[in-house]
This record gives structure tokens, C-alpha cells and sequence, in this order.
């Protein structure tokens, strides 16, 4: 698990657009290739925004990724998870 | 010698430009930005020395400085493929940014020195605002306020006095601007929405009504900055102007939420 990878792919998404579109088409190779832990592609595939921050995500580079609309993400939807990490 | 005329700390909301750009009347932000600017014209500056944290564009956590210059004949932005701003290009003060890098590592400070950068909002936004020509020299002085650890409140604040040691020994006659950009406190994409830590705000601001900015440092720990909000690492960029300018009060200080503006005049 790596919380640096988490960060890479979404500094990526907004720097590349090859990468962007690489994840989009075919986010399982894309991700294997970088050495990303299942737990870590599962969080990314679902959109699982406060999965992500728990695996060490900067909210501030994860919203890179509803800006790309990847894996369903909307502004809204980014928030809407967000906010479950602060529940008890 | 180098002379230091004015510092000036302002926010970088990237979606400032469009939003003033696009109103009918002057809103209370569009006057803040209007008399910031007044003010830099007025103290007719040769070189701006820029302080700014940049948003995982120029710098990744693959290679993160604390400290940073930019040495630099130009350069352009915002390199943000989401941006709504308008892209820019400025001019840098090579001669200048190698003689800080030289400068600080006398002074026992280790910059990183950086012959290529990509400029993002935080330092666009301001210069925007404050010098829309883009012709006034700039030279970005980057802190690391986004990715911890973040370098001590009182390491950010002994940097900036000698960035100003070091603006009073450069030979020449250039009138020196330093730009600090950044929010004091703010949280963004992350768990706590809108939030601005009321502490933080009175904290800070308080000790610049009064003219008393030297007692933050010590408060500005990672820990505390990481309470006052995700980007509230931005912080340090007031933190070492603070230290460039010395305990004396501001001629305009106002505030909004997290945000504040305030400019110095140095004599």
C-alpha cells in the first residue's frame, strides 16, 4: 500500500492527458502497472473518495479526478464522501 | 544597494479572476485585489519576490523542497488543465533569483534552485490582480505548505529576514516587492467544508493589527496549521513575509473568512 501512488495517480490525471486517458480506458492495467494494491485500484474503480483519503489521498489532488469525470465522480459526489470520514 | 518598498499578502482563489472579470458591480473582493494594486503601483517597484506554495503543479512529492527559487528568465501558467483564469506569461529576474540562491547558502539556508518551473494559480492569481501587464520581473520563492512535514513556523520566519538581509546587500538599485500568496486558513476538497478555525484567524490577525507578528511563529507547527485547514500550510508564505517586514503594523489589513489582505509599506 502507498499512499505516494495514491497521489501519483491523481497528480498524473490532472498533468497527463495520455495518463488520463490511459486510466479511463483501462484503469485495472494502468493501475497493475504501477504497482497500485488492490485495495487501493478497488477504492479508485468505486470512486471511494473517503476510501482514498484513509489510504493516505490529499483531498486537494483527488479532486483532479471528478475535474477528469473519472470512475462516476462529480463535484457533488466528492463531497458527499468526503464528509463520511469525519462520522464516528 | 537593493531597496524593500512595500510586502503585500493576498489570497489566490483560482476562480477570482472569473468571477470579477464577469460581475456587474465592484464586489468587496474585486476592491481588495483594486487597492492592493493600488498600492504596489504606488511604491513603483523594479522586482517583485514572490512567496507561494505550489499545488502539486510545479512540485511533486516525488521531489519536494522546503524552499525553492525560481532562476528563471520566464515562465508561464497556470499549468492547470482545469484552470479558468487566463494564461500568462512573466518574466523572471535571473540575476536576482542566483544571487538569493548564492546568498542563502552563505546564510546557512538551502534553497533548491530551479532553472525550469510551471507556475499554477497561487502564483498567478495574485499577479493578476496586482501587476496585469506582466511587466514587473518576478521571481517565485516557493515554501512547501501543501505536503507535510511542513518546514517550522520559526525556519519560515528566519527565512524571510534573510530574504530581506539579503534584499538590503544587493548591490544596485532596484525597488523590491514581496507578494505573499495564500489563505491563512482554508480547507479544500476535504472533509471540512467552508470551514475557516476562528482561533487561527484571531491568532494571526490579531497579531498584525498590532503589529506583533513575531509571536505566530512559534505557533505555526504542522500540527496547528493541519487543525486551521488542509492548504492552511499556506500560512508560512505570511509567516515568512512576517519575518522579511519585522514587527511593524500593516497600512490595510482586512479579512474574509480565512483570507486576509494586508499590505505593508517599508520605509
Amino acid at each position: 500500500m502507498s499512499a505516494y501512488l495514491v497521489n501519483k495517480v491523481c497528480y498524473e490525471v490532472q498533468r497527463d492527458e495520455t495518463f488520463r486517458e490511459q486510466v479511463r480506458g483501462d484503469p485495472d492495467g494502468t493501475f497493475k502497472g504501477m504497482g497500485l494494491a488492490p485495495e487501493e485500484v478497488q477504492a479508485f474503480k468505486a470512486g471511494d473518495i473517503a476510501g482514498l483519503y484513509r489510504l493516505g489521498g490529499h483531498p486537494f489532488l483527488m479532486q483532479h479526478l471528478w475535474r477528469a469525470k473519472l470512475f462516476g465522480l462529480t463535484r457533488e459526489l466528492h463531497f458527499e464522501r468526503i464528509v463520511k470520514v469525519l462520522e464516528v | 544597494m537593493a531597496t524593500p518598498v512595500i510586502a503585500i499578502a493576498v489570497p489566490h482563489g483560482p476562480d477570482s479572476p472569473r468571477r470579477v472579470a464577469d460581475e456587474k458591480e465592484e464586489s468587496k473582493l474585486a476592491r481588495q485585489y483594486r487597492e492592493t494594486r493600488e498600492q504596489l503601483e504606488a511604491a513603483r517597484p523594479d522586482v517583485i519576490i514572490e512567496l507561494t506554495s505550489d499545488h502539486f503543479v510545479n512540485f511533486f512529492l516525488d521531489k519536494m523542497p522546503a524552499f525553492a527559487v525560481a532562476v528563471v528568465d520566464k515562465a508561464d501558467g497556470p499549468h492547470e488543465s482545469w484552470r479558468t483564469m487566463p494564461w500568462y506569461e512573466i518574466r523572471g529576474d535571473r540575476k536576482l533569483a542566483d544571487a538569493l540562491l548564492e546568498y542563502s547558502y552563505q546564510a546557512g539556508y538551502d534553497l533548491a534552485g530551479c532553472e525550469e518551473v510551471q507556475l499554477d494559480h497561487s502564483a498567478l492569481v495574485p499577479l493578476h490582480f496586482l501587476t496585469p501587464r506582466m511587466d514587473i520581473p518576478v521571481v517565485p520563492v516557493y515554501l512547501r505548505g501543501f505536503a507535510y512535514p511542513l518546514p517550522t513556523g520559526e525556519r519560515c520566519y528566519a527565512f524571510g529576514q534573510m530574504l530581506r538581509q539579503f534584499v538590503e546587500n544587493y548591490p544596485g538599485n532596484q525597488r523590491v516587492a514581496v507578494i505573499a500568496s495564500g489563505s491563512l486558513s482554508l480547507e479544500i476538497g476535504g472533509p471540512r467544508v467552508d470551514y475557516t478555525d476562528e482561533e487561527w484567524m484571531a491568532l494571526t490577525v490579531g497579531a498584525m493589527k498590532e503589529g506583533k507578528m513575531s509571536r505566530v511563529p512559534p505557533q505555526a507547527t504542522g500540527e496547528r496549521l493541519a487543525k486551521a485547514g488542509n492548504v492552511a500550510g499556506e500560512s508560512l508564505n505570511w509567516v515568512a513575509a512576517w519575518g522579511f517586514l519585522g514587527d511593524v503594523k500593516p497600512e490595510m489589513l482586512e479579512t474574509q473568512a480565512g483570507n486576509a489582505f494586508a499590505t505593508w509599506q517599508i520605509r
